[in-house]
Formats: structure tokens, C-alpha cells, sequence
């Protein structure tokens, strides 16, 4: 084995001693007493949990101020040995934390939790996602008239739509700094549109049509298949285009210039 | 024209007309007045690169160990208590 395979056989070793479940012998490894090696051990793996706890906690203050410290504590504990992360980067640590509280036995008794806690991934992932192009308005009105009903827009790539069958939005706005976690409506259902716009995440309450018509949008159906007969969707595609939530479109003949 | 494509031009050409009247009065991509583009430090607590808490979580004396009582939530969902309920209260 040459030196460079050592050391990275080394470093792996490393890693998953930080975070075994059990004792992973990997003190045996370390210079010094065994109970003096175990407990330098220990400092990095607590530093690793803390992080990864840390990560959680910033992309999901509210599920945070909802269950309380301790609650938090021990469902981060377990979803990192559960889902541990796949990317380097912290800010894309815990995409899959609102289906594990979902499924979260001692949640049981708040089964809006996982729901409050997509709504805030949303949020952590308008705030995160690239910047997208503007819509090109000129290109748009050369479509013709034949043409528009087969416009298919892209949409910004911090835009997401949550729909839940609890009231989440009033939840998330209950539990916002300098609200004491009453939250003003007590029923459902929420759809909450989900934007970056001027640099700051924003969130709009839909009503079902609106939502059902930007969620086909939004899977790509073009305006023709997700225009709703006699539901004026007008307001609906206004709000999307002023917020910069379309960032392109197609046609589907070629559009003269 | 059917009802159908009557609405998909005319919110089409709101759309448009809304968006060319927005680029016209913008300067060429300058932020408008008021507003600049600051990115990176929306969220707070985020960019401290978790040394603050690497130092003191390490040196706890004690693993963060699993006890009955962290099984209990105990935050502002108390205030919920039972009583959200989904549309129609099912």
C-alpha cells in the first residue's frame, strides 16, 4: 500500500469512527492511553453532531421553536444516523427531514409537523437556489395567436409550490420572531407559493384554482392544457410574471423574430 | 376564437405588457433605487462556519445521549394543542 492509500484509508476510517454508532476501535489507533485517545475521540464526534444539528436547526427554525431544544436535539441526532448528508455542503444538509418527521413516531401527535417542515425547505431552498434569467417579454409577444395556447413556461429556480391539507403558513407565521406561536387560523387546507424576489424569499397563500393552475405549470403543462375552462387565470399568471417567476418559455412552433 | 384561447391572449398580452413597461423604466439592469444586490448573508447565524459551536459542543463533557424527556415536544406547539384541523375538520 503506498503512502497516499494509507493515509486515505486512514481518513476513512477517521470519518466513520465519528460517527459509529458503538465504539469503532478506531481509538486503538491513536497515540496515548486508550481512555485519553476515546476522549479526544469524542470531541470531534460531538463537534460533527453539532454541526450537522446546526445545519438542521438554520434550515428549519420553525420545526425548532415548535418541538422545543431537546426534541430537536435527539430527532436531528437520529435523522443524521438515518440520512446522513451526501453533499459537503451544510445548506443542502436535510432535504429529507420533513419526510422523516413525518414519519416520526414520537411526532405522531403533530401530524402538520412534516408538512411545516416542507414549507421550510422551501424556504431554505428559494433562498439558496441560482439566479435565473428574465423572462423575455419581446420574444413572448412575437409568439402568435396559434401559437400561445402551446406556451410552456420554465420557471425561476427558486419557485416552489407547497401544498398541504394543514394550515402551514399560518403555523410559520405564528412562530416567526416576535410572534408567540398562535397561529391566526386554525384549518387548512394551505397552497403556499414559494419565490425569491428583490433578494428576499416571499410566500403567498393561494386559493385551490390558482394553486392547481400553477402546479401544472409548473410540471410543465403548457398555458392551453392548464388553462381550467372558464377560470380566469389571468391575475394567476400576472403574480408569477411580476414576482420573476417564469424565466422562460417555449412555443411549440419556432417563434419568428 | 374559442373562450379558451380569448383568455390565454388576453392574459398573455398582460403579461407583456406588464414586463415591457417594467424594462422600459429600469436602467439597463441597475438595481432600482433603493435596492442592491447583496448575496450570501439573507439568513441568519449562517455564516459563522459553525466554529462558534465547534469548540463548544466538542468539549462537552458528555455525549448528547437519547433520554425519555427528548422524546417529548415541548415549544410553541403547545399553543396548537389539538386544535388545527385540516379543511372540514376531519
Amino acid at each position: 500500500m503506498s503512502g497516499a492509500e494509507a493515509l486515505a484509508r486512514l481518513q476513512a476510517e477517521f470519518a466513520a469512527a465519528l460517527v459509529a454508532e458503538g465504539d469503532s476501535g478506531f481509538a486503538s489507533r491513536l497515540a496515548g492511553e486508550r481512555a485519553l485517545a476515546l476522549r479526544r475521540l469524542a470531541i470531534y464526534r460531538r463537534a460533527v453532531e453539532a454541526n450537522r444539528g446546526g445545519a438542521l436547526r438554520s434550515a428549519y427554525p420553525v420545526v425548532a421553536r415548535l418541538v422545543g431544544e431537546a426534541f430537536f436535539g435527539e430527532a436531528a441526532r437520529r435523522f443524521a444516523r438515518d440520512c446522513p448528508p451526501d453533499d459537503a455542503d451544510l445548506n443542502r444538509y436535510g432535504p429529507g427531514f420533513p419526510a422523516f418527521l413525518a414519519a416520526y413516531p414520537h411526532a405522531s401527535e403533530l401530524p402538520w409537523l412534516g408538512d411545516v417542515a416542507r414549507l421550510e425547505w422551501a424556504w431554505h431552498e428559494a433562498l439558496m437556489a441560482a439566479d435565473s434569467p428574465g423572462l423575455d417579454f419581446g420574444a413572448l409577444a412575437r409568439v402568435g395567436e396559434a401559437g400561445q395556447p402551446r406556451v410552456r413556461f420554465r420557471f425561476h429556480a427558486a419557485v416552489r409550490l407547497v401544498r398541504s391539507a394543514w394550515p402551514v403558513l399560518a403555523i410559520w407565521e405564528a412562530n416567526q420572531p416576535g410572534r408567540d406561536g398562535t397561529p391566526d387560523r386554525e384549518e387548512g387546507a394551505d397552497d403556499v407559493l414559494v419565490w425569491r424576489e428583490d433578494e428576499r424569499v416571499r410566500a403567498a397563500l393561494l386559493a385551490p384554482p390558482e394553486a392547481d393552475f400553477v402546479a401544472r405549470l409548473m410540471e410543465g403543462a403548457s398555458l392551453g392544457e392548464a388553462a381550467e375552462d372558464g377560470w380566469d387565470f389571468s391575475a394567476a399568471l400576472g403574480r408569477l410574471a411580476a414576482g420573476g417567476m417564469l424565466a422562460g418559455f417555449s412555443a411549440g412552433t419556432p417563434v419568428p423574430s | 376564437m374559442n373562450p379558451k384561447r380569448a383568455l390565454i391572449r388576453s392574459a398573455l398580452a398582460g403579461v407583456i405588457a406588464a414586463g415591457l413597461g417594467q424594462l422600459a423604466s429600469a436602467h439597463d439592469g441597475e438595481p432600482a433605487p433603493g435596492k442592491e444586490k447583496c448575496y450570501g448573508i439573507a439568513k441568519a447565524g449562517q455564516n459563522d462556519c459553525g466554529t462558534a459551536t465547534h469548540a463548544c459542543a466538542g468539549l462537552a463533557k458528555k455525549d448528547n445521549a437519547p433520554d425519555e424527556w427528548k422524546y417529548v415536544p415541548k415549544g410553541t406547539c403547545a399553543k396548537l394543542g389539538g386544535k388545527l384541523k385540516p379543511p372540514g375538520g376531519k
